[in-house]
């Protein structure tokens, strides 16, 4: 496991400050955030290849904050790999090894092992130079993991790596975490990548860890707004809070009284942010109109836009909101998502009117920065 | 767009691959190893075969070659004894602007000003303190290879810096999260992925300390048969108006440069592919 407490880092101008962060023994812990923000910093800590200016490093329940790296037992594979260029892919996997001085046939035993493991057997007498990006993170992978490290940590893994095959290597890396139960944290900021290996992960921005959870709650319940604004959650809007209690929410959005449950308990006249998921806004056909199963919170609008998709079809629909006061204001615009075969069966597109139903379950009310 | 920049026109093939910089530099190129051949030629057919032959064997240029092959060698060597750990320490550093000037002074110093460095030294209590006490240098030939030390020893520390600067420090951080100590990392990555660059280094290094005559001549002095390196043989053959000896002389210094650089080039292609 992996213990984050308090700590602080600094590198020339650029600052990490008070970072906590915690992944659990042989969880796959994904640290998801924009470029820039640290994050490799961060890593780079744990793996004692920088010093920290304040807290704690754990790893295993081992206190190695002040401990060099080759102390740590940490598996690191760093942004483009960093592949010893004058060593083939045999002592770039044995280099762990050696350097932990194991007798030559123990070790000649586990990089085979592990190649084997990896679909890399052909590659042992290569040189690195001539390997392509897949090879190459393979070839990284191995070398961090045949020393059994305690923890693994993954620095932009697919950075290197062709778009087109990245979902292979993520399901790769995914079936090698399984296997080995090494206890993983893996930096990106591709959210597909988080979506598609992360038991858990944690948003993060600005210096610090903003959500934690499993990636489904993390991306259908943002907790933040700086959070929803950086998983560029479609239809985030503002409200004030008109009344709230037992669960249930009332939103004043402009003209129109949105019914939020289940909701926090806010006192009346907070100002918030909230935001709806595509695929709970709700289409209520006209033809239709008797036992739709929800009628909450119900809205006329006109659609603006569509784009196919291979299941659904995002529609951009206007809405007037009872009330609006200035009409120079742009139009509020909500996106839905909707199955390809219900949009077929809705007529008119472009321009048809719609009555629209969002539900009340489906709303999640975002609480700003400064009252978390 | 109807207005065309005279500069779009196509030009003539021929012409236009003349002035591509490649093409330039490959003139530039000509030009030098021209220049490099008269200047060698001027030098070779001065003097018949057998003069130069004669010179060549003659006990007064073996005893110079032999001194300057060995106190350019050791004086290379402890250039890079300190060149190397310096150069590993300043790399991938930072350094305040007026540190890395002073780096790079020795390299505009010029030689006799090295010599009159040294000999001034020798003349304060420190310098004379450690003449009686360790070794004479003051007209020995200890005091070539100081000299050359002392003129090479910063050319060194820059470009073993380079060399070090063109690793990756990340190939020794993730050697070290893989296990090695800062010795092991050092050994197994470091220093090897910066081997090609400190090979040059020692090339260079050891020419620059074999052709010098300046620092050498001050400190060391130019006495004949004991304090005369290959430079110096040719300054004393020619204050003698000896013209043909000191021709003679010359091409030894630059069939036996020649020879040296071509076997170091040798090995290196050799060790490093």
């Amino acid at each position: 496991m992996i213990e984050v407490r308090g700590l602080g880092v600094r590198v020339g101008p650029f600052a990490l400050h008070d970072v906590n962060l915690t992944v659990s023994p042989a969880e796959y812990h994904v640290l998801l955030g924009p470029t820039g923000v640290g994050k490799s910093v961060l890593l780079q800590t744990i793996a004692g290849i920088r010093r920290p200016t304040s807290g704690v490093i754990r790893i295993g329940g081992r206190d190695v904050t002040h401990l060099p790296p080759e102390a740590r037992d940490v598996g690191f594979v760093p942004q483009d790999y960093a592949l010893f260029p004058h060593r083939t892919v045999e002592e770039n996997i044995s280099f762990g090894l050696r350097m932990r001085r194991q007798r030559p046939a123990v070790v000649r035993a586990r990089v085979e092992a592990l190649a084997a493991k990896m679909g890399l057997e052909s590659l042992l007498g290569r040189h690195v130079e001539s390997l392509s990006g897949g090879e190459r993170q393979r070839v990284a992978l191995c070398r961090a993991l045949a020393i059994a490290p305690t923890v693994l940590l993954l620095d932009e893994p697919t950075n290197a790596v062709d778009p087109s095959r990245r979902r292979l290597l993520w399901a790769e890396l995914k079936r090698l975490q399984r296997e080995t139960g090494v206890t993983t944290l893996h930096i990106t900021h591709l959210f597909d990548e988080a979506l598609a290996v992360a038991d858990r992960l944690s948003v993060f921005l600005d210096g610090r860890v903003r959500q934690e959870g499993t990636a489904d709650e993390v991306f259908s319940r943002p907790a933040r707004r700086d959070v929803a604004e950086f998983l560029a959650v479609a239809n985030l809007f503002e409200a004030t809070v008109e009344r709230a209690g037992n669960g249930v929410a009332h939103l004043r959005w402009n003209g129109m009284l949105l019914e939020v449950a289940p909701a926090p308990d806010l006192p009346a006249g907070t100002r918030v942010s909230w935001c709806i998921r595509p695929g709970d806004v709700m289409i209520l056909r006209p033809d239709r109109p008797v036992g739709h199963p929800v009628r909450e919170n119900q809205v006329e609008g006109r659609i603006v836009g569509q784009l196919p998709g291979e299941t659904v079809r995002t529609l951009w629909v206007e809405i007037a909101l009872p009330g609006e006061t200035r009409p120079s204001a742009p139009p509020t615009r909500l996106e839905i998502h909707i199955p390809n075969h219900a949009f077929l069966r809705l007529g008119p597109v472009i321009g048809g009117t719609v009555r629209l139903s969002l539900k009340r379950s489906g709303i999640r009310i975002l609480l700003d920065e400064e009252k978390t | 767009m109807t207005r065309r920049n005279h500069r779009d026109r196509p030009l003539s093939s021929s012409v236009g691959r003349l002035v591509e910089p490649r093409s330039l530099g490959l003139l530039a190129a000509g030009f030098y190893l021209g220049f490099v051949g008269v200047l060698v030629g001027v030098l070779a057919t001065f003097t018949g075969l057998g003069r130069l032959v004669g010179a060549l064997v003659s006990t007064e240029t073996m005893t110079a070659a032999g001194l300057s092959l060995g106190a350019a060698t050791c004086a290379a060597a402890a250039s890079l004894l300190v060149a190397v750990p310096a150069g590993y320490a300043l790399a991938h550093r930072r350094l305040n602007v007026i540190v890395e000037t002073l780096v790079d002074l020795p390299l505009v110093l010029p030689p006799v000003a090295v010599g009159i460095g040294l000999l001034l030294f020798f003349q304060t209590r420190v310098g004379e303190f450690l003449e009686t006490h360790t070794v004479r240098f003051v007209f020995t030939r200890w005091g070539i290879v100081l000299a050359q030390f002392s003129l090479t020893v910063g050319f060194a520390l820059r470009l073993v810096k380079d060399a070090f600067e063109g690793v990756d420090a990340r190939f020794e951080s993730t050697a070290r999260t893989l296990g090695a100590g800062p010795w092991a990392a050092f050994r197994e990555v470091t220093l090897p992925l910066a081997g090609r660059g400190i090979a040059t280094a020692a090339v260079l290094t050891w020419a620059r300390a074999v052709g010098d005559f300046g620092a050498t001549v001050l400190v060391a002095g130019a006495t004949r048969e004991r304090t005369e390196t290959l430079p110096i043989a040719v300054f004393l053959n020619l204050s003698a108006v000896r013209l043909e000896q000191a021709v003679a002389v010359a091409l030894t210094l630059l069939l036996f440069a020649f020879a040296a650089l071509l076997l170091v080039r040798r090995a290196m292609t050799r060790s490093f592919r």
